[in-house]
């Protein structure tokens, strides 16, 4: 069941009147929604419901044996094969052909070749998101940071909960689960702030995601030997802009969806093309990932706190292994490595860079137009400055979409190979996609609370007018949108 | 009791238990009260999202029943949902009659011609002059550093098997289009993707 159709407005619209109804029974609220996560989850694949299952009752089972454990060495333990089996069941399904494929080729080249036990794995959708959540869960307890569940069925609608199930954002257990224990409620202002992220997630994933899929990117990546150099330019920048209103709407509208149901989710994206560096990158990009692999992988590996060359060590590996999280494939390791590299290089000019130098001081005009003429040199240069830096930040970034967007490394290298070529023609630059990719990177720098307050002024309306605004805004994004659903690119992951 | 135990629970302690009591529960009182209005706010809240949510699948009921058309048609497959496809059908035919699809329509209209859009269209907008492909390829005026599709190729001559391409219409839109352009690119370059591997 994807967002964007009718099959998902009606059963969210089930969800909400029936969810609110129980609202004073919260047991049998949790147990409902349970029940329709599973619903929502079963209807790519009624088999992989198992799965799921599994993997809650795994993670319930160590919580409580986490709870009645009191020695440190046994708890260590614990929390050890909770997530060696959670990395097991993701391994098996994610990486199973992926190791084998390539035990198969290095035993090919030492002349030992022989036959592997190739198994046809079909990958159950947001297998790695549901992982994530069942070893935040665990390793949460662990830490006491929360206190292991006694239901089940808070572990289990945790792990499950539909907004989140299949492509994120990857809420942490400390922030969910104390959600569960608290009367939900909803207020005008969540209301008005849910629909409006729902109307710009489907925005972003219904319109320019999927039109600069369909008419530039996808064509442009399956063959990019048959293009030139601007095309590929340009291709590359869709890409950039289509992950992120794909990914970034597909949170959205999670994040609108759990709101109205009175669940809160932190932000997942905060304009991250606006970044002046790969840290702020990182920390306005797939944030609820970016950080789950500090605060569970950077930070376990000793963070910056064991010298210079473990922290640069420490990072390759965090984006190594975030790349791999990605897919099982050397071009989302090699995605992962160029980010890894690049953090590390910028980490280490910074720390050769010389303090900056004390800022002008200028007394006496407030901050009035005075004082904006009298310091326009200095923020002049600073702001170009500022700029370089953005543009250099978002290129490192495209590069390295190359790698992740390309089916494999010899198509990768091609399209390289095709960005310094610029004699041929022109193909794909009409004046609508080119406003497409300009406009949606000139989005990037609006106002960051712009969405506050436009719920804020929408909160303010009546019913009628929300549902007004809700129904024609839908029916304008359809009638604009490309014909059909394209799956959210992140659910392959 | 003793005098001065009377004494001191009138004078001192009888107040003091009082002003506290008193204290506890002012403060008390807006918490209940606090928690009262959460409540009844969100119900009041439910009322309007469900109220809002109902308008909205109105409004996209009257509007696009072309979607709960085709939705019913997915439906259909089974016995259960057939009539309801029938009944989808009806619905849509009256919704075209009395005219409600038109917004639709002439939105998916506009896109269009944004979409097919050429350069040429775009300096027209704001006022320049079009660009006129015999000046051009006679060396007259400023010629652009590069060629876009559409742009200035009257004149070059048709390449073989794809006579289209060099006509300056823009090809519509989707799937199909991607391979032309990657076919048309290809025999411009002189090289495929097997030849660069």
């Amino acid at each position: 069941m994807l967002f964007p159709t009718l099959g998902f407005g009606i059963f969210f619209l089930i969800v909400f009147a029936v969810a609110w109804e129980l609202r004073g029974r919260p047991e049998a609220r949790k147990a409902f929604l349970i029940g329709v996560s599973y619903v929502f989850y079963g209807c790519w694949d009624w088999r992989f419901t198992a799965l799921l299952a599994t993997s809650s009752l795994i993670n319930y089972a160590a919580g409580r044996l986490l709870a009645v454990t009191v020695s440190d060495q046994g708890r260590r333990q614990l929390v050890a094969i909770a997530i060696v089996l959670n990395l097991g069941i993701l391994a098996f399904f994610k990486y199973y052909g992926f190791f084998m494929e390539s035990l198969s080729d290095l035993l090919d080249r030492v002349g030992l070749a022989r036959d592997l036990p190739f198994l046809e794995i079909i990958l159950p959708i947001g297998i790695s998101f549901f992982t994530f959540h069942g070893i935040s869960y665990v390793v949460d307890v662990y830490r006491r940071k929360i206190p292991a569940e006694e239901s089940p069925l808070d572990v289990f609608l945790y792990i499950s909960f539909f907004p989140q199930l299949v492509a994120g954002p990857i809420v942490r257990a400390s922030d969910f689960l104390p959600q569960l224990k608290t009367e939900p409620t909803l207020t005008r202002a969540t209301l008005a702030n849910g629909i409006v992220l729902i109307l710009i997630g489907l925005f972003k994933k219904m319109v320019i995601a999927n039109y600069l899929a369909n008419e530039l990117v996808d064509g442009v990546f399956f063959d990019p030997s048959a293009f030139s150099g601007p095309d590929l330019m340009l291709a590359l920048y869709g890409y950039a802009v289509q992950i992120y209103c794909d990914f970034s709407g597909y949170s959205d509208i999670a994040i609108g969806v759990a709101g109205l149901l009175g669940y809160h989710f932190k932000a997942n994206f905060a304009q991250p093309y606006r970044s002046a560096s790969l840290r702020e990158f990182w920390r306005r990009w797939h944030i609820s990932l970016s950080s789950w692999l500090r605060d569970y992988l950077y930070k376990p590996l000793g963070g910056s706190r064991q010298g210079t060359v473990k922290t640069y060590r420490n990072l390759l590996v965090t984006m190594l292994l975030g790349g791999l999280w990605h897919g099982a494939a050397w071009t989302f390791i090699i995605w992962g490595a160029i980010h890894g590299t690049a953090l590390a290089v910028e980490r280490m000019i910074l720390a050769f860079k010389p303090a900056p130098a004390p800022a002008l001081v200028i007394v006496g005009y407030g901050h009035g137009p005075m004082r904006r003429v009298l310091t326009a040199g200095a923020s002049g240069g600073q702001a170009f400055g500022k700029a370089l830096a953005v543009f250099l930040t978002f290129n490192i970034v495209c590069l390295a979409w190359v790698f992740f967007r390309a089916e494999s490394l010899d198509v990768a290298l091609s399209y390289l190979r095709g960005l310094t070529d610029w004699s041929g023609p022109i193909e794909r630059a009409t004046p609508f996609l080119v406003a497409l990719v300009a406009v949606s990177l000139a989005g990037h720098f609006l106002s960051e609370d712009l969405v506050e307050r436009v719920s804020a002024r929408l909160a303010q309306c009546g019913a009628l007018t929300i549902g007004a605004v809700l129904g024609f805004g839908i029916l304008l994004i359809f009638a604009v949108a490309p014909e059909g659903v394209a799956p959210f690119i992140y659910f392959q992951f | 009791m003793s005098f001065a135990l009377e004494f001191r629970k009138k004078h001192y302690t009888g107040p003091a238990a009082a002003k506290a009591a008193a204290t506890r529960s002012a403060k008390a009182r807006p918490a209940r009260r606090n928690l009262a209005s959460v409540r009844s706010e969100t119900r009041a809240s439910k009322i309007a999202g469900l109220t809002a949510l109902l308008m909205a699948a109105a409004i996209l009921a009257v509007f696009n029943s072309d979607g709960l058309r085709l939705y019913a048609g997915d439906l259909a497959e089974d016995e259960v949902g057939r009539p309801l496809l029938t009944l989808s059908e009806a619905w849509d035919g009256a919704m075209e009659r009395v005219g409600a699809k038109r917004l639709g329509t002439s939105v998916r209209g506009l896109v269009a011609e944004l979409r097919e859009a050429s350069w040429t269209d775009v300096a027209a907008a704001f006022g320049a002059a079009p660009i006129d492909a015999a000046r051009l390829d006679a060396g007259e005026g400023d010629a652009p550093p590069f060629r876009l599709k559409g742009e200035g190729l009257a004149a070059a001559p048709p390449l073989a098997g794809h006579p289209g391409d060099h006509t300056g219409a823009i090809p519509r839109p989707g799937r199909h289009r991607l391979d032309d352009g990657a076919e048309s690119a290809r025999a411009k370059f002189g090289r495929s993707s097997a030849d660069e591997r």
